[in-house]
């Protein structure tokens, strides 16, 4: 699995043609897609790419600007001490707060590039900022246990989903986990869903109510899976 | 200098972090590092908690550390008599989630130690799991990481 790069290179969203020319249930959904995306970038497909999409685009927007890095920046120089303050232990999880802050810094400045990310986002700092974002994310579902527990199924308790479906790096992000780090991280997120079920391809929006200067990030997901995918 | 061990250092920075925090407050929760058998182990003592059916009882449990720590979890056993325990087997095994699937790197040797004295400080009796004679006969001494594990209840 580790063949695949954390996170691919910009690929035309209509390869996915030829990827599902054999299967008429997909082939609305993927014109669809073509006619309103234009690339897309794959994820490594280990259960951890939701997270590392998520994050990566969110970066990519930071690309070389200043304004948004330093409103982001601002929304997110507490969140080692929000983290601590749900139980997590400092030495634990400090190293990922520091690369997470280090590339926020690091790609921000002038004269970055997108290769700059590209550059920067290695196998490693992949680790780290995956293991960040589902910290992030466990802290927000605990501070917010009172809003999440209703709409849990197979677990007693808040604290008992995150350790079984959000700490643990293999566990895919399903719809509690993208709303707990989206309205953590409060940065705008659709998920376009490509799957059997009829009509067009289905979108959920996710902070969409956040007033931090992003652009709508966009993820395809199939079953089991999420990639990046830019609109036109 | 004495018979002390020399503390090794471990190339992960992590293992070392830790393993020095947990020096600083040796005994604190029952919890205290031993020794150190190898360059990628340590030997930490439990001590089971008051009120519970391990009271005062001690407990050594080996933590090895891969080279991947704390991306890869640690492996953990108890050495040289493990205590009777449902979910505890006779050649030191532990059937706990949090050391196998549901690792996480931002565990730490502590919070697991905390985990396993929490799991012995639950039990109602001191018994073998149902399986443990062909469990042990099975998988001998090999690692635990290497066993397929059902995990019905953490908690007991």
């Amino acid at each position: 699995m580790e063949d695949q790069e954390a996170v691919g290179p910009p690929v035309p969203v209509a390869d996915l043609k030829v990827q599902y020319a054999e299967n008429p249930d997909f082939k609305q959904k993927v014109e669809f897609l073509v006619d309103r995306f234009q690339h897309m970038r794959r994820a490594r497909p280990d259960g951890s790419c939701f997270y590392r999409s998520y994050l990566f685009a969110i970066f990519e927007q930071m690309v070389g600007d200043k304004e948004r890095a330093l409103a982001f920046r601002e929304r997110q120089k507490d969140a080692l001490e929000f983290c601590l303050s749900v139980g997590y232990e400092r030495m634990a999880i400090e190293d990922f707060f520091d690369d997470f802050m280090e590339l926020l810094d690091a790609v921000s400045v002038e004269g970055a590039t997108r290769a700059t990310l590209e550059d920067l986002w290695t196998d490693e700092k992949d680790r780290y900022l995956v293991c960040w974002a589902r910290v992030l994310t466990s802290a927000y579902l605990k501070r917010h246990e009172q809003d999440f527990a209703c709409f849990l199924t197979a677990h007693s308790s808040v604290q008992q989903f995150c350790a079984q479906e959000v700490d643990p790096m293999t566990t895919e992000a399903d719809h509690l986990q993208i709303t707990a780090l989206s309205s953590q991280l409060q940065v705008p997120v659709t998920v376009v869903y490509l799957d059997r079920s009829e009509g067009s391809a289905a979108e959920h929006p996710f902070a969409h109510d956040s007033t931090l200067p992003f652009t709508p990030i966009h993820l395809l997901y199939r079953p089991g899976h999420y990639d990046l995918i830019y609109p036109k | 200098m004495s018979g002390e061990r020399m503390r090794p250092i471990f190339p992960q920075k992590r293992v070392q972090k830790e393993l020095e925090s947990l020096n600083a407050r040796a005994g604190e929760d029952g919890i205290c590092v031993h020794d150190y058998p190898d360059a990628e182990s340590c030997r930490i003592q439990v001590l089971g908690a008051p009120g519970t059916l391990y009271a005062g009882e001690n407990f050594m449990l080996r933590f090895r550390f891969p080279a991947r720590y704390p991306f890869e979890s640690p492996e953990v056993v108890f050495e040289g008599g493990s205590p009777m325990h449902p979910h505890i087997y006779s050649n030191g095994h532990i059937c706990l989630s949090i050391l196998y699937d549901a690792w996480s790197p931002a565990l730490t040797v502590h919070a697991v130690c905390m985990s396993i004295l929490s799991m012995l400080s639950s039990a109602q009796e001191k018994v073998r799991p149902k399986d443990d004679a062909s469990y042990v006969a099975r998988v001998g001494h090999r690692s635990p990481k290497l066993s397929k594990w059902h995990f019905d209840d953490d908690r007991v």
